[in-house]
């Protein structure tokens, strides 16, 4: 990546760092729209730069462009709408996109893991909440941001920060490639139940991604999943303490009220 | 053109275009019908028969008059929202299809297709994320209806597929223990190939995994709405659920979406556990035949399977009265989950001794559903809050193992 | 396969955009959800370097990210639901009195 590139870079990040701070909420007169074109400009500015001094054209794809200006319109919105049932929908739309973005890297099962995941359980929770939380409108917390030019300051300086050494990383595909065959080599020589089955059952699954990602994890990480088990466990006890009722200790029993009344003045547990 | 066409992407499009808009579409549409029909068999009445023949054009009239109504958007809803519910989940119940095989591979010329829209690695994770998407058209219809009831609606239904997810996701599991591969068309043709098992039962998933077979299809009520499940739509409690404020064409989408995902599951079903497109003694339907014949014949079969499970639903749908929210929940959590938890154990550890497709498969489903109903009917806990005010069921907790005579 | 530079950045601007978020909004939840942002930028991140060292540790690492977020968005939604059920508003600035 050239000097000029960089410069570039920080230039876009200027331009989407104004960009966003316009669209945070705030009190008064709104400048959303100014904000927004702003910001899409940006994305669009960011996408050109890539393309134009990053991406090696033989390698290049016209879906990452694509699901790319998806995922930080969508993270875009996310931050700046004021009601926080559309942020958690446009983080529907944002967990899909990096999926796909996922899948361009040839990270099949995480990018379908990351949606069955985010999308079908995290999201759907968070959204069940935020609806029970706020059933329409929205406050006066929602509308106004805490410090929006320091927070789009601290962020345009991480991301200067970020571009700035990515340009030290290789830019060919093909050497990234050829070492991403290797370990297909690994999945074939490892003993694993997946692959002791029936024959017809490991054909095309061979190089499969799924079946690779089994392996290493299965097999080079295994004491990291018991790990991740644990800790799924210990938070699942803790989410359930957290957020328990306080049980009536006092009160009638339900054994003790007359028919009938249950359900109505007593509740039933 | 016609290399194009016999090209595997260009087929691929050719046949998504002809299943979403010549198969499923006019087959939702008729589900509606076939589902009066059933329903007037098991009431003893006529069902629709005014409109053509026994009635038959009665999809036709139905769809013109939802087309004619006036399409109405209350002033009090939030408007994007509302307009993006019914889409979200006609959208998500169709895309499903594309990673179902329909009909084995056709050799034209010298090509040989894949009858498949589509074969992803993950084809199976594929359809379990699609499905996981499917809760978010009720839930921002409930919530962009702005309405109560709606709301009710919405939670409930939350609630609901995210607690069968779970059984859904390790009934799938034991299947993807015992075949070894995430590929739908690898599991069609592993169960369609081989011997007979005692020289005449194909080697269908349904006959090594009958309890998961079973859990699966209840789940997939619960994840469709449908009957003894459809406290989202309860019309005794929520008027009419999520879609209350829905009007003309939007609520014909959260209608016709609701049969979608009945096919949409009863296909996923079939391919699982009932061998896709096999069909045992028929030659077109084994996985050597290649020909326009063989591959009629097994989106026949497949299809009739579809209809098969379809019509088990409608008899389920017109049977069975409706849950209450927390027998609902009960049933996910403190039975098929610790069963299906059961099962899956039981997966691996017949993986493990290599015995995954022995006759002790299916011998071990029987034992953990009979373990399962004994633990069930020692159960003390009360059921509901009222029972414990009725003195003569009252359940006193049992000292020995026996059950009491009189709660018998 | 595309490269590995145009990932980073994007993943980078997610990030970003996750910190601006958390950094600037009052509502506890979307507080959260820009965490959950930053989490997606650094999933991006992870992958893409990850097939720079050619092997799917990249992949695996991203897995175990998931299993943290699906953690961390558990643990999360449980202290604000109690949150919420003490003060009654989602306001972050409603908790400034332990600022001590």
């Amino acid at each position: 990546m050239s000097t000029a590139t960089t410069y570039a870079l920080y230039l876009v990040f200027a331009l989407g760092g104004a960009g966003v701070y316009f669209m945070l909420p705030r009190t008064g007169r709104s400048r959303v729209l100014s904000g927004a074109v702003l910001a899409s400009l940006a994305v669009f500015a960011l996408l050109a730069v890539l393309a134009f001094g990053v991406i090696d054209p033989a390698h290049g794809s016209g879906y990452f462009y694509l699901f790319a200006v998806i995922a930080l319109l969508g993270a875009g919105r996310v931050i700046t709408h004021p009601k926080p049932t559309y942020s958690a929908l446009y983080f529907v739309l944002v967990a899909v996109a990096v999926a796909a973005l996922l899948v361009l890297q040839g990270a099949e099962f995480l990018a379908v893991a990351l949606v069955i995941i985010y999308a079908g359980a995290i999201l759907i929770t968070y959204a069940f909440v935020i609806m029970l939380a706020q059933q329409s409108g929205s406050p006066i917390y929602d509308r106004q941001s805490r410090e929006p030019f320091i927070a789009v300051f601290a962020g345009f300086v991480l991301m200067a920060a970020i571009a700035g050494r990515a340009g030290e990383l290789p830019l060919a595909g093909e050497t990234v490639d050829a070492a991403l065959t290797a370990p297909a080599a690994l999945a074939a020589q490892t003993e694993s139940p997946a692959n002791q089955q029936d024959d017809s059952a490991q054909e095309g699954a061979d190089e499969s991604n799924s079946l690779r990602m089994g392996v290493i994890i299965m097999v080079n990480y295994v004491v990291v999943v018991q790990i991740a088990g644990v800790l799924l466990l210990i938070a699942m006890i803790g989410a359930i303490a957290l957020s328990r009722k306080k049980v009536p200790s006092d009160g009638p029993r339900a054994a003790d009220v007359p028919l009938g009344e249950i359900g109505r003045k007593v509740k039933p547990y | 053109m016609w290399d194009f066409l016999t090209s595997q992407f260009g087929f691929s499009i050719a046949l998504a275009a002809f299943i979403m808009l010549g198969v499923i579409l006019p087959s939702v549409a008729y589900c509606i019908y076939f589902e009066r029909k059933i329903s007037a068999w098991i009431q003893d009445r006529k069902g629709p028969n005014r409109v053509g023949p026994l009635g038959l054009l009665q999809p036709v009239a139905d769809g013109a008059k939802f087309f004619l109504k006036e399409d109405f958007i209350p002033g009090h809803v939030d408007k994007p929202l509302f307009l993006a519910a019914p889409a979200i989940i006609f959208i998500v119940s169709l895309v499903g299809f594309a990673a179902i095989p329909w009909g084995g591979q056709w050799q034209i010329g010298d090509k040989l297709l894949e009858v498949q829209v589509a074969r992803p690695d993950i084809g199976l994770l594929y359809i379990i994320g699609v499905a996981s998407m499917a809760v978010y058209g009720v839930v921002v219809g409930g919530w962009a209806s702005n309405n109560k009831f709606a709301f009710f609606g919405a939670i409930r239904a939350t609630a609901q597929m995210i607690s069968y997810e779970i059984p859904m996701g390790l009934c799938i599991l034991v299947v993807v223990l015992t075949m070894g591969t995430l590929r739908l068309e690898t599991i069609t043709s592993l169960q369609a190939g081989g011997e007979y098992w005692i020289g005449f039962i194909p080697q269908w998933n349904v006959f090594l995994h009958p309890l998961a077979f079973v859990v699966l299809f209840i789940t997939a009520l619960a994840e469709a709405n449908r009957m003894p499940f459809d406290l989202a739509e309860a019309e005794q409690e929520l008027v009419g659920g999520y879609h209350v404020e829905y009007s003309a064409l939007k609520f014909g989408m959260f209608f016709l979406a609701e049969y979608a995902h009945m096919i949409t599951g009863s296909a996923f079903i079939a391919v699982l556990f009932l061998g896709g497109w096999h069909f045992p003694y028929l030659p077109w339907t084994q996985p050597e035949a290649t020909g326009f014949f063989a591959v009629m014949c097994k989106m026949a079969v497949i299809g009739g399977k579809i209809v098969a499970m379809l019509f088990v639903m409608m008899w389920i749908r017109w049977t069975i009265p409706r849950f209450r929210f927390d027998q609902l929940m009960r049933l996910a959590w403190l039975r098929l989950i610790p069963m299906m938890l059961a099962m899956f154990v039981l997966a691996v550890l017949l993986l493990y001794f290599r015995l995954h497709r022995s006759a002790l498969a299916p011998a071990g489903n029987l034992l953990i559903l009979g373990a399962t109903l004994w633990i069930a009917a020692r159960s003390t806990a009360p059921i509901t809050g009222r029972q414990l005010n009725m003195p003569e069921i009252r359940n006193e907790p049992t000292q020995t193992g026996a059950m009491p005579a009189e709660a018998v | 396969m595309a490269g590995v530079t145009e990932y980073v950045i994007v993943g980078a601007a997610l990030f970003a955009l996750g910190l601006v978020g958390f950094l600037s909004r009052r509502n506890l939840i979307v507080m959260f959800l820009s965490t959950e942002i930053m989490f997606q930028g650094v999933l991006v991140n992870v992958v893409a370097v990850g097939r720079l060292h050619g092997g799917l540790e990249g992949q695996a690492f991203g897995l175990f990210l998931l299993v943290i977020a699906a953690v961390e968005a558990g643990l999360a939604l449980g202290l604000i639901v109690l949150l919420f059920r003490r003060r009654g508003t989602l306001d972050a600035d409603a908790w400034s009195a332990m600022r001590g």
